[in-house]
C-alpha cells in the first residue's frame, strides 16, 4: 500500500471506525484514541497490507483494541468504570427509536453488540465478521440472532432500560 | 403478551427473512404468514427495528491521520543519494585507469622530448636507465596497449646494443630492421674476430709445435688475407729432431722475418707438417683440396689433415 492508498483509507474508513469505536466505547476521547492506534498500526505495516484488505484490517485491530482497553479498564476499578457509565448513559436523550436501539446496545453482550454494529453498521457479511471477531460464521450469526432478540425484549418494553 | 408469543423457529424465519437468507418462494409464504398471523407481524415489527441505520458520525482528526507526500520525497533524496555514491564507487576504477592513461600519454610526450634533446646532447634516456627500470615497469603494461611511436623507437633501437631495452620495444618492426642491420654488422665483425683468433690460435698451435718450422703470419689488414711466412726448411727439420726449444713464431718473426716460399716449397712443407702432426697425434687427418698455384703465397686458409693411403696430405684452403 502506498502513502496515497494510506490517506485514501483515511478519507474512506476512519469515520467508521470512529463510529464503531464510538458505539462500542461510548466516549468519545477512547473512540478518538482507538482510531488512532489503528490507523498508526497500519501505517507501520502499509508495506504489507493491500488497500483492498484495509477496511478489515482497521476494523480487526480496532475491536482487539477496544477489547483490550475494556479488560485493562475492568482491571482498574470497577466503581470508576460504573460511575463513567452511568454518566454517559445519563447524557443521553431518548428522543426516538433510534435512542432506544442504542441504549439497548449497551445492555446487550460486548460481542453480540460488536457483530451487530458490524453487521448494520458496516454491512459486513458472516464470514467478514467473524474474520474480524475470531468467530466462524454460525457463531456470528447466532451471536446477531441473540443480540437481536435482546434488543427485541429491550425494544418491547423500554422499562428495561430504566 | 402472552398472545403475542412465537416459536424460536418462527423467531429463526423472521430473523432469516430480515437477514435476506431466504429464497424469493419463501420470502412470499412468510410475508402470507406475517400478514395472516398478527403474533408474527408484532414479532416482526419489533424484529425489524433493531436494524439499526448507520449514523453519520464524522471523525474530527482525519486529516492529522495522513502521512504528508514530504515524508516520502525525502526518503526518495535519501535513496537516490545511496543509489549515486554506489555508482560513483563502481565507476571510480575506470575513471582513474583513464587518468592514468592520460598522465602516462603526458609523461611520454614530455619523454620524447627529453630523448631529443637528451640524444642532441649525447646523454643516455631516462626511460633506459637501468636504476630506473623497476619504475619504468609499472608504465609498461600501459606502454603495451599505446600505439607504438615509431621515432622513439627508432632512437631506442640506435643503442640496443649497450643498453637494457625491454622486450615490448625490442618487439616491434622497426626495431627488427634496425636490429637485423646491426646484426648483419656484429655477424662480420665477429668473423673477423673469430678469424683473428682462429688464426692466431693457430699459429700458436703451429708454433708450440717443435715439429713444425713454418711460423705463420696472417695480415688481416685491407682484405688481403692471410699471409703465410714460413721458415726455412733446416730450420724445421731442427725443429722435428726436438732437441732444441724453438722460440715463438712471433718473436721469430720479429727477429727473422723470413722469405716468401715458392709454390712447391709451401707444398712440401705443408706435407711435412701435416705428417709430422698426425704422427704425434695432434689433429686426426689432413684433407688437402686445393693449392694455389700463384708460387707465391696461399691467399685463403682451410685447417685440416687427413692420411689416404697412407699417404699424408695437407690443405690450407678457404
Amino acid at each position: 500500500m502506498t502513502a496515497s492508498e494510506y490517506n485514501k483509507c483515511v478519507d474512506l474508513h476512519s469515520h467508521a471506525i470512529f463510529r464503531f469505536a464510538m458505539k462500542k466505547m461510548r466516549n468519545t476521547d477512547d473512540a478518538k484514541e482507538i482510531v488512532q492506534i489503528s490507523f498508526e498500526k497500519l501505517w507501520m505495516k502499509h508495506q504489507v497490507v493491500a488497500f483492498d484488505t484495509a477496511k478489515s484490517y482497521l476494523f480487526t485491530t480496532a475491536y482487539h483494541s477496544m477489547v483490550d482497553g475494556w479488560r485493562s479498564q475492568k482491571t482498574t476499578t470497577g466503581l470508576e468504570y460504573a460511575s463513567n457509565t452511568v454518566e454517559a448513559e445519563s447524557n443521553d436523550e431518548y428522543t426516538g427509536t433510534m435512542e432506544v436501539i442504542e441504549k439497548a446496545l449497551q445492555r446487550i453482550s460486548d460481542i453480540q453488540r460488536t457483530v451487530i454494529l458490524l453487521r448494520d453498521y458496516e454491512g459486513y457479511s458472516y464470514d467478514e465478521i467473524g474474520e474480524i471477531t475470531g468467530l466462524n460464521a454460525a457463531q456470528v450469526k447466532i451471536n446477531i440472532f441473540r443480540g437481536r432478540q435482546a434488543l427485541k425484549e429491550i425494544i418491547g418494553n423500554p422499562s428495561n432500560l430504566i | 403478551m402472552k398472545q403475542f408469543e412465537i416459536t424460536e423457529a418462527q423467531e429463526w424465519q423472521l430473523f432469516e427473512l430480515l437477514e435476506g437468507n431466504l429464497s424469493a418462494e419463501e420470502v412470499a409464504q412468510l410475508h402470507q404468514d406475517i400478514e395472516a398471523q398478527p403474533a408474527l407481524t408484532y414479532h416482526y415489527n419489533l424484529l425489524k427495528q433493531t436494524y439499526a441505520s448507520a449514523q453519520e458520525i464524522h471523525f474530527p482528526n482525519a486529516q492529522s491521520l495522513k502521512k504528508q507526500p514530504s515524508n516520502k520525497q525525502v526518503y526518495l533524496w535519501t535513496s537516490t543519494a545511496v543509489a549515486a555514491a554506489i555508482s560513483l564507487l563502481l565507476l571510480w576504477k575506470p575513471i582513474s585507469t583513464l587518468t592514468n592513461k592520460s598522465s602516462i600519454a603526458a609523461q611520454d610526450n614530455m619523454g620524447q622530448v627529453f630523448e631529443k634533446s637528451k640524444l642532441n646532447e649525447g646523454l643516455e634516456m631516462p626511460s633506459l636507465n637501468p636504476d630506473k627500470a623497476s619504475a619504468n615497469e609499472s608504465q609498461r603494461s600501459t606502454n603495451a596497449i599505446r600505439p607504438t611511436n615509431s621515432q622513439a623507437t627508432k632512437n631506442l633501437a640506435r643503442n640496443f646494443t649497450t643498453e637494457k631495452i625491454h622486450p615490448l620495444i625490442t618487439a616491434t618492426n622497426d626495431f627488427r630492421g634496425q636490429r637485423k642491420d646491426s646484426q648483419q654488422r656484429s655477424i662480420v665483425a665477429k668473423i673477423e674476430i673469430v678469424k683473428n683468433a682462429t688464426s692466431n690460435s693457430f699459429a700458436q698451435h703451429l708454433a708450440d709445435q717443435s715439429s713444425i718450422g713454418d711460423a705463420l703470419q696472417f695480415n688481416n689488414g685491407e682484405n688481403q688475407g692471410p699471409q703465410i711466412l714460413p721458415t726455412p726448411l733446416g730450420q724445421n727439420q731442427n725443429n722435428v729432431s726436438g732437441t732444441e726449444s724453438t722460440p715463438s713464431p712471433k718473436a721469430k718473426l720479429a727477429k727473422n722475418p723470413s722469405p716468401r716460399k715458392t709454390g712447391f716449397a709451401l707444398a712440401k712443407s705443408f706435407y711435412n707438417d701435416g705428417k709430422t702432426m698426425i704422427q704425434n697425434g695432434h689433429v686426426p687427418h689432413v684433407n688437402i683440396k686445393t693449392i694455389n698455384k700463384s708460387h707465391s703465397l696461399l691467399p685463403t686458409i682451410e685447417m685440416g689433415v687427413r692420411l689416404e693411403n697412407n699417404v699424408i696430405m695437407a690443405s690450407f684452403n678457404q
